[in-house]
Protein backbone atom coordinates (compact mmCIF):
# COMPACT_ATOMS: atom_id res chain seq x y z
CA UNK A 1 0.00 0.00 0.00
CA UNK A 2 1.38 3.54 -0.57
CA UNK A 3 2.59 5.40 1.80
CA UNK A 4 -0.23 8.41 1.89
CA UNK A 5 -2.84 5.25 2.38
CA UNK A 6 -1.06 4.33 5.38
CA UNK A 7 -0.92 7.51 7.08
CA UNK A 8 -5.01 7.38 6.25
CA UNK A 9 -6.02 4.39 7.70
CA UNK A 10 -3.94 5.05 10.85
CA UNK A 11 -5.54 8.36 10.91
CA UNK A 12 -9.00 7.05 10.53
CA UNK A 13 -8.02 4.40 13.24
CA UNK A 14 -7.15 6.53 15.64
CA UNK A 15 -10.37 8.49 15.50
CA UNK A 16 -10.30 11.72 13.35
CA UNK A 17 -13.53 11.83 11.98
CA UNK A 18 -11.99 14.30 8.86
CA UNK A 19 -10.12 11.65 7.33
CA UNK A 20 -12.84 9.29 7.15
CA UNK A 21 -14.54 12.14 4.94
CA UNK A 22 -11.35 12.33 2.87
CA UNK A 23 -11.27 8.35 2.75
CA UNK A 24 -15.36 8.35 1.77
CA UNK A 25 -14.99 11.28 -0.50
CA UNK A 26 -11.99 9.42 -2.14
CA UNK A 27 -13.72 5.93 -3.23
CA UNK A 28 -17.18 7.14 -3.18
CA UNK A 29 -17.38 7.86 -7.05
CA UNK A 30 -15.16 4.99 -8.37
CA UNK A 31 -17.62 2.29 -6.12
CA UNK A 32 -20.43 3.98 -7.01
CA UNK A 33 -19.37 3.72 -10.81
CA UNK A 34 -18.82 -0.28 -10.49
CA UNK A 35 -22.00 -0.57 -8.74
CA UNK A 36 -23.73 1.24 -11.20
CA UNK A 37 -22.52 -0.84 -13.95
CA UNK A 38 -24.10 -3.73 -12.38
CA UNK A 39 -27.30 -2.42 -10.94
CA UNK A 40 -29.93 0.23 -12.45
CA UNK A 41 -31.65 1.25 -9.79
CA UNK A 42 -29.78 4.17 -8.31
CA UNK A 43 -30.89 4.31 -4.69
CA UNK A 44 -29.96 0.40 -4.61
CA UNK A 45 -26.53 1.55 -5.91
CA UNK A 46 -26.29 4.48 -3.10
CA UNK A 47 -27.65 1.30 -0.58
CA UNK A 48 -24.38 -1.25 -1.80
CA UNK A 49 -21.97 1.84 -1.50
CA UNK A 50 -22.96 2.31 1.93
CA UNK A 51 -22.53 -0.97 2.88
CA UNK A 52 -19.38 -1.72 1.24
CA UNK A 53 -18.18 1.37 3.68
CA UNK A 54 -19.58 -0.61 6.44
CA UNK A 55 -18.12 -3.34 5.51
CA UNK A 56 -14.68 -1.83 5.39
CA UNK A 57 -15.20 -0.38 8.85
CA UNK A 58 -15.59 -4.08 10.06
CA UNK A 59 -13.12 -5.04 8.82
CA UNK A 60 -10.66 -2.10 9.91
CA UNK A 61 -9.26 -4.33 13.14
CA UNK A 62 -7.64 -6.68 10.72
CA UNK A 63 -7.32 -4.83 7.39
CA UNK A 64 -3.77 -6.39 5.84
CA UNK A 65 -1.51 -2.80 5.22
CA UNK A 66 0.18 -5.03 2.25
CA UNK A 67 -2.92 -5.06 0.38
CA UNK A 68 -3.96 -1.71 -1.56
CA UNK A 69 -6.99 -0.30 -0.62
CA UNK A 70 -9.23 0.23 -3.72
CA UNK A 71 -8.91 -3.34 -4.52
CA UNK A 72 -10.02 -4.68 -1.06
CA UNK A 73 -12.99 -2.54 -1.43
CA UNK A 74 -14.00 -3.17 -4.49
CA UNK A 75 -13.92 -7.00 -2.74
CA UNK A 76 -15.91 -6.15 -0.52
CA UNK A 77 -18.13 -4.55 -2.81
CA UNK A 78 -18.45 -7.20 -5.08
CA UNK A 79 -19.77 -9.39 -2.23
CA UNK A 80 -22.33 -6.74 -1.84
CA UNK A 81 -23.43 -7.37 -5.23
CA UNK A 82 -23.59 -11.01 -5.21
CA UNK A 83 -25.85 -10.86 -1.49
CA UNK A 84 -28.07 -8.12 -3.14
CA UNK A 85 -28.53 -10.20 -6.00
CA UNK A 86 -28.96 -14.17 -3.89
CA UNK A 87 -31.82 -12.07 -2.27
CA UNK A 88 -33.29 -10.71 -5.26
CA UNK A 89 -32.89 -14.00 -6.88
CA UNK A 90 -31.63 -12.50 -10.00
CA UNK A 91 -28.66 -15.09 -9.90
CA UNK A 92 -29.80 -18.03 -8.23
CA UNK A 93 -26.39 -20.44 -9.54
CA UNK A 94 -24.31 -18.95 -6.69
CA UNK A 95 -25.91 -19.30 -3.36
CA UNK A 96 -22.98 -21.22 -2.48
CA UNK A 97 -20.54 -18.71 -3.19
CA UNK A 98 -20.67 -16.52 0.23
CA UNK A 99 -21.23 -19.09 2.66
CA UNK A 100 -18.35 -21.76 3.61
CA UNK A 101 -20.48 -25.19 4.02
CA UNK A 102 -17.72 -27.78 5.17
CA UNK A 103 -20.37 -30.32 3.31
CA UNK A 104 -19.39 -29.55 0.33
CA UNK A 105 -15.59 -30.21 0.70
CA UNK A 106 -16.83 -33.40 2.01
CA UNK A 107 -18.76 -34.58 -1.05
CA UNK A 108 -16.61 -33.20 -4.17
CA UNK A 109 -15.80 -35.73 -6.41
CA UNK A 110 -11.88 -37.00 -7.08
CA UNK A 111 -12.20 -35.73 -10.75
CA UNK A 112 -12.59 -32.03 -9.43
CA UNK A 113 -9.96 -32.30 -6.74
CA UNK A 114 -6.73 -33.50 -8.51
CA UNK A 115 -4.24 -35.18 -7.51
CA UNK A 116 -3.36 -33.20 -4.84
CA UNK A 117 -6.53 -33.84 -2.78
CA UNK A 118 -3.64 -36.20 -0.35
CA UNK A 119 -1.93 -33.87 1.55
CA UNK A 120 -4.20 -30.80 0.62
CA UNK A 121 -5.69 -28.49 3.47
CA UNK A 122 -7.32 -25.27 3.22
CA UNK A 123 -4.18 -23.57 4.90
CA UNK A 124 -1.73 -25.24 2.63
CA UNK A 125 -3.59 -24.38 -0.64
CA UNK A 126 -3.69 -21.05 0.56
CA UNK A 127 -0.19 -20.60 1.78
CA UNK A 128 0.44 -21.88 -2.55
CA UNK A 129 -1.55 -19.43 -3.78
CA UNK A 130 0.18 -16.74 -1.92
CA UNK A 131 3.41 -17.81 -3.06
CA UNK A 132 2.35 -17.97 -6.42
CA UNK A 133 1.11 -14.81 -5.70
CA UNK A 134 4.11 -12.97 -4.40
CA UNK A 135 6.13 -14.39 -7.73
CA UNK A 136 3.99 -12.94 -10.39
CA UNK A 137 3.24 -9.49 -8.35
CA UNK A 138 7.04 -9.43 -9.04
CA UNK A 139 7.16 -10.47 -12.26
CA UNK A 140 4.05 -7.98 -13.56
CA UNK A 141 6.18 -5.39 -11.42
CA UNK A 142 9.67 -6.33 -13.50
CA UNK A 143 7.63 -5.68 -16.84
CA UNK A 144 6.06 -2.69 -15.77
CA UNK A 145 9.42 -1.35 -14.44
CA UNK A 146 10.75 -2.80 -18.13
CA UNK A 147 7.89 -0.80 -19.50
CA UNK A 148 7.48 -4.11 -20.97
CA UNK A 149 3.19 -3.21 -22.58
CA UNK A 150 3.11 -5.59 -24.83
CA UNK A 151 4.40 -8.16 -23.64
CA UNK A 152 2.07 -7.87 -20.43
CA UNK A 153 -1.33 -6.96 -22.36
CA UNK A 154 -0.19 -10.34 -23.96
CA UNK A 155 -0.01 -12.61 -20.50
CA UNK A 156 -2.66 -10.57 -19.05
CA UNK A 157 -5.25 -11.93 -22.31
CA UNK A 158 -3.99 -15.17 -22.37
CA UNK A 159 -3.85 -15.69 -18.31
CA UNK A 160 -6.84 -13.63 -17.18
CA UNK A 161 -9.29 -13.40 -20.15
CA UNK A 162 -8.22 -16.90 -22.18
CA UNK A 163 -8.59 -15.17 -25.60
CA UNK A 164 -7.12 -17.07 -28.28
CA UNK A 165 -4.01 -16.63 -29.29
CA UNK A 166 -4.68 -16.04 -32.81
CA UNK A 167 -6.71 -12.53 -31.82
CA UNK A 168 -4.32 -11.79 -29.53
CA UNK A 169 -1.44 -11.66 -32.21
CA UNK A 170 -4.15 -9.99 -34.24
CA UNK A 171 -4.86 -7.06 -31.27
CA UNK A 172 -1.07 -6.74 -30.58
CA UNK A 173 0.42 -6.77 -33.78
CA UNK A 174 2.42 -9.77 -32.99
CA UNK A 175 3.24 -13.17 -34.75
CA UNK A 176 1.62 -16.33 -33.30
CA UNK A 177 4.62 -17.58 -32.45
CA UNK A 178 5.50 -14.71 -30.48
CA UNK A 179 2.82 -14.92 -28.33
CA UNK A 180 3.50 -18.75 -27.73
CA UNK A 181 6.88 -17.90 -27.03
CA UNK A 182 5.83 -15.16 -24.40
CA UNK A 183 3.71 -17.93 -22.90
CA UNK A 184 6.22 -20.53 -22.07
CA UNK A 185 9.05 -18.10 -21.17
CA UNK A 186 6.60 -16.74 -18.50
CA UNK A 187 5.45 -20.37 -17.53
CA UNK A 188 9.61 -21.58 -17.35
CA UNK A 189 9.69 -18.42 -15.02
CA UNK A 190 7.19 -19.17 -12.72
CA UNK A 191 7.70 -22.94 -12.23
CA UNK A 192 11.18 -22.38 -11.94
CA UNK A 193 10.39 -19.89 -9.20
CA UNK A 194 7.76 -21.70 -7.38
CA UNK A 195 9.91 -24.79 -7.13
CA UNK A 196 12.80 -22.50 -5.55
CA UNK A 197 10.27 -21.65 -2.72
CA UNK A 198 8.89 -25.56 -2.78
CA UNK A 199 5.38 -25.00 -3.65
CA UNK A 200 4.19 -27.59 -6.10
CA UNK A 201 3.34 -25.72 -9.01
CA UNK A 202 1.09 -29.05 -10.16
CA UNK A 203 -1.63 -27.39 -8.37
CA UNK A 204 -2.45 -24.83 -11.35
CA UNK A 205 -3.23 -25.93 -14.58
CA UNK A 206 -2.59 -23.29 -16.17
CA UNK A 207 1.11 -23.85 -15.93
CA UNK A 208 1.04 -27.02 -17.73
CA UNK A 209 -0.85 -25.49 -20.88
CA UNK A 210 -0.33 -29.17 -23.36
CA UNK A 211 -2.10 -30.94 -21.03
CA UNK A 212 -5.18 -29.02 -20.74
CA UNK A 213 -6.54 -29.76 -24.05
CA UNK B 1 -12.74 -28.75 -28.15
CA UNK B 2 -12.17 -24.96 -28.19
CA UNK B 3 -14.63 -23.42 -25.19
CA UNK B 4 -15.48 -19.79 -25.45
CA UNK B 5 -15.62 -19.32 -22.06
CA UNK B 6 -12.32 -20.32 -19.44
CA UNK B 7 -12.64 -21.28 -15.76
CA UNK B 8 -10.91 -18.27 -14.70
CA UNK B 9 -14.31 -16.51 -17.13
CA UNK B 10 -16.58 -18.66 -14.75
CA UNK B 11 -14.70 -17.66 -11.22
CA UNK B 12 -14.83 -13.89 -12.47
CA UNK B 13 -18.93 -14.17 -13.31
CA UNK B 14 -19.49 -16.12 -10.14
CA UNK B 15 -17.30 -13.40 -8.14
CA UNK B 16 -19.28 -10.29 -10.02
CA UNK B 17 -15.65 -9.43 -11.71
CA UNK B 18 -16.67 -10.37 -15.26
CA UNK B 19 -17.08 -8.15 -18.07
CA UNK B 20 -20.66 -6.76 -18.86
CA UNK B 21 -20.46 -8.24 -22.64
CA UNK B 22 -18.88 -11.16 -21.62
CA UNK B 23 -21.16 -12.14 -18.49
CA UNK B 24 -24.35 -11.41 -20.80
CA UNK B 25 -22.95 -13.25 -23.50
CA UNK B 26 -21.99 -16.44 -21.03
CA UNK B 27 -25.67 -16.10 -19.24
CA UNK B 28 -27.37 -17.03 -22.88
CA UNK B 29 -25.14 -19.95 -23.73
CA UNK B 30 -25.76 -21.25 -20.10
CA UNK B 31 -29.60 -21.49 -20.65
CA UNK B 32 -29.30 -24.50 -22.84
CA UNK B 33 -25.40 -25.33 -22.26
CA UNK B 34 -25.54 -28.34 -19.88
CA UNK B 35 -22.09 -29.03 -20.19
CA UNK B 36 -21.34 -25.29 -19.35
CA UNK B 37 -23.68 -25.42 -16.16
CA UNK B 38 -21.63 -28.29 -15.28
CA UNK B 39 -18.37 -26.62 -15.36
CA UNK B 40 -20.05 -23.21 -13.93
CA UNK B 41 -20.86 -25.76 -10.91
CA UNK B 42 -17.53 -27.16 -10.59
CA UNK B 43 -15.81 -23.70 -10.17
CA UNK B 44 -18.28 -22.67 -7.78
CA UNK B 45 -17.62 -25.92 -5.91
CA UNK B 46 -14.09 -24.90 -5.42
CA UNK B 47 -14.11 -21.01 -5.04
CA UNK B 48 -16.64 -22.35 -1.68
CA UNK B 49 -13.24 -24.52 -0.80
CA UNK B 50 -11.12 -21.29 -1.22
CA UNK B 51 -9.27 -22.77 -4.79
CA UNK B 52 -8.31 -19.96 -7.29
CA UNK B 53 -6.95 -20.64 -10.44
CA UNK B 54 -3.54 -18.62 -11.47
CA UNK B 55 -5.86 -16.24 -13.26
CA UNK B 56 -8.48 -15.98 -10.74
CA UNK B 57 -5.02 -14.94 -8.53
CA UNK B 58 -4.31 -12.21 -11.15
CA UNK B 59 -7.55 -11.02 -11.59
CA UNK B 60 -8.36 -10.68 -7.81
CA UNK B 61 -5.40 -8.84 -7.07
CA UNK B 62 -5.49 -6.54 -9.75
CA UNK B 63 -2.40 -7.47 -10.71
CA UNK B 64 -0.87 -4.83 -13.98
CA UNK B 65 -3.84 -2.41 -13.25
CA UNK B 66 -2.62 0.77 -13.87
CA UNK B 67 -2.83 3.75 -11.09
CA UNK B 68 -5.44 6.42 -11.26
CA UNK B 69 -2.58 8.89 -12.12
CA UNK B 70 -2.16 6.64 -15.21
CA UNK B 71 -5.62 6.61 -15.97
CA UNK B 72 -5.77 10.21 -15.82
CA UNK B 73 -2.92 10.25 -18.30
CA UNK B 74 -4.77 7.91 -20.97
CA UNK B 75 -7.97 10.50 -20.48
CA UNK B 76 -5.79 12.80 -21.60
CA UNK B 77 -3.98 10.87 -24.55
CA UNK B 78 -0.17 11.65 -23.21
CA UNK B 79 0.46 8.06 -22.50
CA UNK B 80 3.53 6.13 -25.51
CA UNK B 81 1.67 4.40 -27.98
CA UNK B 82 2.69 0.31 -25.90
CA UNK B 83 1.30 1.76 -22.72
CA UNK B 84 -1.93 3.09 -24.10
CA UNK B 85 -2.58 -0.08 -25.86
CA UNK B 86 -1.84 -2.44 -22.67
CA UNK B 87 -4.36 -0.03 -21.15
CA UNK B 88 -7.46 -0.30 -24.26
CA UNK B 89 -6.72 -4.36 -23.88
CA UNK B 90 -6.73 -4.33 -20.51
CA UNK B 91 -10.22 -2.02 -20.00
CA UNK B 92 -11.78 -3.58 -23.16
CA UNK B 93 -10.73 -6.82 -24.04
CA UNK B 94 -9.32 -8.32 -20.41
CA UNK B 95 -12.40 -6.20 -19.44
CA UNK B 96 -11.02 -5.42 -15.81
CA UNK B 97 -14.01 -3.68 -13.60
CA UNK B 98 -11.83 -1.96 -11.58
CA UNK B 99 -10.20 -0.03 -13.82
CA UNK B 100 -13.55 0.86 -16.19
CA UNK B 101 -15.02 2.05 -13.01
CA UNK B 102 -11.84 4.46 -12.12
CA UNK B 103 -12.02 5.48 -15.86
CA UNK B 104 -15.56 6.51 -15.65
CA UNK B 105 -15.10 8.15 -11.97
CA UNK B 106 -12.67 9.80 -13.49
CA UNK B 107 -14.72 10.97 -16.26
CA UNK B 108 -17.24 12.46 -14.15
CA UNK B 109 -15.05 13.98 -12.04
CA UNK B 110 -14.32 16.44 -15.20
CA UNK B 111 -17.75 16.90 -16.28
CA UNK B 112 -20.20 16.52 -12.99
CA UNK B 113 -20.96 19.51 -11.07
CA UNK B 114 -18.32 19.82 -8.27
CA UNK B 115 -20.65 20.40 -5.82
CA UNK B 116 -22.99 17.73 -6.44
CA UNK B 117 -19.62 15.36 -6.06
CA UNK B 118 -19.00 16.92 -2.69
CA UNK B 119 -22.68 16.25 -1.48
CA UNK B 120 -22.77 12.45 -2.70
CA UNK B 121 -19.84 12.06 -0.27
CA UNK B 122 -21.47 14.20 2.37
CA UNK B 123 -24.42 11.78 1.96
CA UNK B 124 -21.80 8.86 2.55
CA UNK B 125 -19.96 10.14 5.17
CA UNK B 126 -23.37 10.80 7.39
CA UNK B 127 -24.24 7.63 6.71
CA UNK B 128 -21.46 5.55 7.78
CA UNK B 129 -19.69 8.20 10.69
CA UNK B 130 -21.91 6.44 13.10
CA UNK B 131 -21.20 3.00 12.65
CA UNK B 132 -17.27 3.99 12.53
CA UNK B 133 -17.38 5.92 15.83
CA UNK B 134 -19.42 2.92 17.46
CA UNK B 135 -16.52 0.29 16.67
CA UNK B 136 -13.97 2.57 18.07
CA UNK B 137 -15.85 2.56 20.91
CA UNK B 138 -16.22 -1.70 21.05
CA UNK B 139 -13.02 -1.06 20.91
CA UNK B 140 -11.64 0.65 23.67
ZN1 LIG C 1 -7.53 -2.92 -13.94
Amino acid sequence: MAEVDKLLIQEIRSGADDAWMRFVDRFSGRLQAFVRKKIRDSATVEDIVQETFIGFINSLPNFDESRPIDSFLFTICRYRIIDHFKKTGRRPDISSLTTTDSQQQIELPDAIRGASTIYRSGERRRAEENALLQILQQEVTLLIENEAWIKLACLELIFVSSTPNKEIAELLQLSQPQVASFKHEFVDKIKRQMLRLGVNADLFPELYPDQQA
Amino acid sequence: MFDEFSDTDLAAYLEEDLDANKASKLEATLINDKHLQDRLHTIRLQIAVGEHSLGSIWRQNNLGCPSRKTLGGYLLGILPNDQKLFIQSHIEIRGCLTCQANLADLEEQQTQNQEELTARATRYYKSSIGHLSQRRQDES
